[in-house]
């Protein structure tokens, strides 16, 4: 109720809430309707005769709700934690998932404003979040997700953290002055057009004094609101003493506005028009800038957004809905199938097929049983599970890949701070050059605008951008390609690498034993497989796994058997049916009182050896293999004239004819960690890049100029490494160095053009060849072009060689 | 000067600020009429046809009020009559800017909105539903010009004003012009211009009184 006792109403056709003070009453179809406007009258006749009736009945579709969604249970506990409370108003931020179109926003906002209670609602397409602000006393937030989900849409708590939160809003009220800024300066034009025109047609005084002041009015918001933010960077650039660029932005308008309100006074010409484009103009360059920023971290963003922010956990014997924030290690959270996992844990119970291509690439949906790790931010396809949190949300994989990337887009190249250099003694010359100018035009009204074109043309703001947004801009398209560099730096050093160092397991291998060979004695190799199979189903040993793969690939399903126990470092002992067997190494088997035949010959590689009722059966020999695409790899980089270098601690014939296999130039073998690291920084005069996965690749890792590791690598390997791949494939590593080579490339042009753009235009203006206006544009087509070239890497081709 | 009339820019701007009102109304029309036959929405050109139908509508009543307004204003025989009625109609166009500004709320611009021949817009609605939306975008935007809605009658009237059939035709035109962004937006800068939809219908009032204040002044001049 309102103070004038209205009742608040519903406009049917526009879903406005309006007060009956002008209410627009028709009876059709023997209803009562209720409009706001004659308007909204007409428009809901209209759709009416013309049968589109069903466009309303939108509102209540329910064609496209998914069941569980419906079926979704909304505890009013958990969501009270995300609600803020201000003045008997509840707000609640929630993102939406499932909308699809405008209309869908149509319908949920409709909807939404449609239930008692709701104060307002309102969905922003682009995050697919919404606001809701709501009355406690007549509805609560459970009722309105209940609602939501039965639309079809299903919402999920969401909390902006206070980074996010100031970058939104610098977002707005930057767009929000832009806005101004452009309405003003139009409306604007019609008064300085009319003026120009009076110039030289003739104008009556009263005219021109009106109009004078009409564009006075409208000038003053665009100085002073509008381009506020340059105010006070430049008051603060003063009280620092350090000259910075919005000092000559807030100089070059502010002179051409106080100049112009003296020029109303004394009836001369005004220069309101320019004063306030330079404002536009420059605040066109800063949004752009701010938009291409946003993009940039858009990535990131997605990253985060893959981990859910909620989750079932255990508490006392029931399950309880928390924030992911919450969850600790040790704690056991359950998952149900299409839900993504809220942190990194172990399966405890339950079976299901995981689909990990948010973090490792794999487009098959990989299965996972008890024992099993999953990776937050992967998607839980089929089963319900129940997992145990091996560490907290904040610092799982997805939020360190996050923290990552936002680190990295904020560490400065050292091409940069050349950059910063020239720009702090750039600006001191510039005012001096402006003051010259002024006086050698003789210190009149030409010479005053010519000086104010001094300043706002020398404004480097393109070349304090150059740098910035390409790095900016690459790493987030790093990121989109599974490449994380951890900065600008980094960016600049890949592309100056010529020598590339490989660790040997894990890196050019797969770091996954598999199957090379299996000898049997006196049964077939199947049997052995099968009898294999039936015991190391129970074991997580990597060589286990390698042999139930191989297993499953030859189509041999393992067997239950009646007992088996694992005996770590040595084997497996199983029994079935009062028969004993054994699986493991040679030396387990000799402990057993086995007879075994006498070694061949030296193996690199490992052997399961099985015997069972005491006799000896035969072993099966795994290997190291290569990964698919190192040969690939290591051949475009040659290609590409990089040298290639192995370092393994393995033994020297083993290097050898690795070496062979993929082409590799040079090779050191059985290194320490240390001697990997001191072999690093002896390679003189090189650039040299470090691959590898393991903790004894960390020193390596660290001394090389750029560090590369690879996904599924030891943290102690991610924790040292520059460069992260979070997909394990090797084949993204020529990308690295293109995209290293590319932003490099595109921050020479930046520089080289922003450059060049002040040694042209600042001759121009001081010798008054620049109208003001034309050098603001200048200024702002300058920042632009510079952003516009760094957002190029966005797009640029990275596969081709 | 009379070429780059600024209330040409000005109506831009009214356009602008008062679409905040388009949006409920003739947002919701423009997506039901953009439905097809079979429920989806069709693409970005019904839109822009649409609207440079709807723009056209307006340019044409531009037209003729000010071709209208020029014939009141030259014939000297009713000077005086020609007089209070241009005053006393600047007075209201400022007078219901103003109040739409919020300075008096019994008077403002929606007062001015009364029905239109409904039945034989919506028949016409129908027929052109018939035709593919490509087709019907055009004339649908073109017939729904003429919806009542009280801005376009302020509008019409300072373009009665200006006394002459291409100042007004352009004023109308540029109000047109200035209506069509807000209907582009959807989602968050839709939401946004929602949100700000009271404050924006004020300065919408504003702009109408400082136009009305402009004709006020230029009449004055002429007539005196």
């Amino acid at each position: 109720m309102n103070a004038t006792g209205h009742t608040p109403l519903t406009c049917l056709h526009c879903g406005e809430v309006f007060t009956e003070q002008d209410p627009v009453y028709e009876t059709i179809n023997g209803q009562d309707c209720h409009f706001c406007c004659h308007g909204c009258r007409t428009a809901y006749q209209i759709i009416n005769d013309a049968g589109l009736q069903n466009y309303y009945q939108r509102r209540d579709r329910k064609t496209s709700a998914n069941k569980e969604a419906i079926e979704a249970e909304f505890d009013p506990e958990y969501l009270n934690q995300f609600i803020t409370r201000h003045n008997g108003k509840a707000t609640i931020s929630l993102i939406v998932d499932g909308i699809s179109c405008a209309s869908c926003i149509w319908v949920i906002e409709r909807v939404l404003q449609k239930q008692p209670g709701v104060l307002n609602a309102r969905v922003n397409f682009a995050t697919h979040r919404i606001l809701i602000e709501f009355n406690t006393q007549e509805t609560d937030l459970a009722a309105i997700c209940q609602q939501l989900a039965q639309l079809g849409y299903h919402p999920r708590p969401y909390s902006l953290n206070a980074s996010q939160k100031a970058s939104d809003k610098e977002r707005r009220s930057m767009m929000f002055r832009f806005g101004t800024a452009v309405f003003l300066s139009m409306q604007l034009m019609g008064f300085s057009i009319a003026l120009y025109a009076g110039y030289f047609q003739g104008i009556n005084p009263e005219t021109r004094q009106l109009l004078q002041i009409l564009a006075a009015l409208v000038t003053s918001p665009v100085i002073f609101y509008c381009g506020y933010p340059f105010l006070r960077g430049a008051w603060f650039s003063l009280r620092t003493r350090q000259p910075n660029m919005d000092l000559l932005i807030a100089l070059g308008s502010l002179s051409a506005y106080c100049y112009s309100l003296y020029a109303m006074m004394f009836g001369k010409e005004v220069y309101f028009d320019t004063a306030a484009m330079i404002i536009t103009l420059i605040l066109a360059g800063r949004l752009f800038e701010t938009s291409a920023r946003h993009k940039a971290s858009a990535g990131v963003d997605r990253l985060l957004k893959l981990a859910p922010s909620n989750a079932q956990v255990r508490r006392n014997k029931e399950w309880v809905r928390v924030a992911s924030l919450q969850l600790q290690a040790g704690n056991l959270i359950r998952v149900t199938a299409g839900e993504r996992f809220p942190a990194d844990g172990t399966i405890r119970k339950g079976t299901t097929e995981v689909d990990e291509a948010a973090v490792s690439g794999e487009p098959l949906p990989i299965a996972k049983v008890a024992g099993d790790t999953v990776t937050s931010g992967t998607l839980n396809l089929t089963g319900t599970i129940e997992v145990e949190i091996t560490s907290a949300a904040a610092d799982s994989f997805i939020a360190r890949v996050a923290s990552m990337v936002e680190q990295a887009q904020a560490r400065k190249a050292p091409i940069q701070r050349l950059a910063d250099r020239l720009a702090t003694l750039f600006i001191p010359l510039v005012l001096l050059l402006a003051i010259a100018t002024y006086f050698f035009w003789g210190g009149g009204q030409t010479a005053f605008l010519h000086a104010i074109t001094v300043l706002v043309v020398a404004c480097p703001c393109a070349l304090g951008l150059a740098t910035p947004t390409a790095v900016m801009v690459a790493t987030g398209r790093g990121a989109d390609e599974g490449i994380l560099f951890r900065g600008g730096d980094i960016l600049e050093a890949a592309s100056q690498i010529t020598t590339i160092a490989f660790d040997k397991t894990g890196t050019l291998t797969t770091g996954q034993p598999q199957v090379v060979n299996v000898s049997p004695v006196a049964i077939t190799e199947e049997q052995l497989l099968q009898r294999l199979a039936n015991l190391e189903v129970s074991s997580n040993h990597p060589l286990a796994k390698g042999i139930l793969a191989y297993a499953k690939q030859k189509n041999v399903t393992p067997e239950e058997i009646d007992d088996s126990q694992c005996i770590p470092g040595r084997g497996i002992k199983g029994e079935n049916d009062g028969i004993f067997s054994f699986a493991g190494s040679r030396l387990f088997l000799v402990e057993q009182g086995i007879k075994l035949p006498e070694q061949s010959s030296e193996t690199t590689n490992s052997q399961v050896h099985l015997a069972e009722a005491g006799l000896y059966c035969g072993f099966i020999e795994l290997g190291d293999t290569l990964r698919e695409d190192a040969l690939q790899v290591i051949q475009q980089l040659k290609r590409g004239g990089y040298q290639n270098l192995l370092l393994t601690g393995d033994r020297q014939d083993v290097a050898a004819s690795m070496c062979r296999q993929l082409h590799i130039d040079q090779f050191h073998a059985e290194l320490t960690p240390a001697s990997k690291a001191s072999l690093i920084e002896k390679i003189p005069a090189t650039q040299v890049m470090m691959v590898g996965d393991g903790i004894n690749d960390a020193p390596a890792l660290s001394t090389a100029r750029v560090g590369c590791s690879l996904a599924g690598s030891t943290d102690i390997a991610v924790d040292s490494a520059d460069i992260v791949l979070t997909r394990p494939q090797l084949g993204k590593l020529p990308l690295v160095l293109k995209l290293a080579r590319c932003s490099m490339r595109i921050i020479r042009q930046n520089l080289f053009w922003a450059f060049s753009y002040n040694l042209i235009a600042l001759p121009l203006a001081a010798s008054g060849q620049l109208q003001p206006v034309y050098g603001a544009a200048a200024m702002a087509i300058s920042s632009i072009c510079v952003v516009g070239n760094s957002l190029r890497l966005k797009k640029i081709r990275l596969d081709d060689d | 000067m009379q070429n780059m009339n600024p209330l040409i820019s000005m109506a831009f701007m009214t356009g602008f600020l008062g679409s905040a009102h388009c949006i409920g109304m003739c947002g919701g029309l423009v997506s039901a009429l953009s439905l097809t036959a079979d429920g989806r929405s069709s693409g970005l050109l019904f839109h822009i046809l649409y609207n440079l139908g709807r723009t056209i509508t307006y340019s044409f009543i531009g037209l003729l009020v000010g071709w209208l307004g020029s014939a009141m204003v030259v014939r000297s025989s009713l000077q005086e009559v020609t007089r209070v009625l241009l005053i006393g109609s600047d007075l209201f166009i400022i007078l219901i800017g103003l109040g739409s500004a919020g300075l008096f709320a019994k008077l403002n611009i929606m007062t001015l909105e009364i029905g239109g021949p409904i039945r034989l817009m919506s028949k016409a609605v129908k027929g052109l539903r018939k035709l593919s939306p490509a087709l019907s975008a055009l004339p649908l935007g073109m017939l729904l010009g003429f919806l009542p809605c009280g801005m376009l009658y302020a509008m019409a009237l300072t373009a009665v004003q200006s006394a002459d059939s291409l100042t007004g035709a352009l004023t109308m035109g540029a109000f047109g012009l200035g209506t069509i962004p807000a209907l582009f937006l959807v989602g968050s800068a839709a939401q946004w211009i929602s949100s700000k939809k009271n404050w924006m219908l004020k300065a919408a009032g504003i702009m109408v009184a400082l136009m009305g204040c402009y004709n006020l002044f230029n009449h004055i001049r002429m007539l005196s």
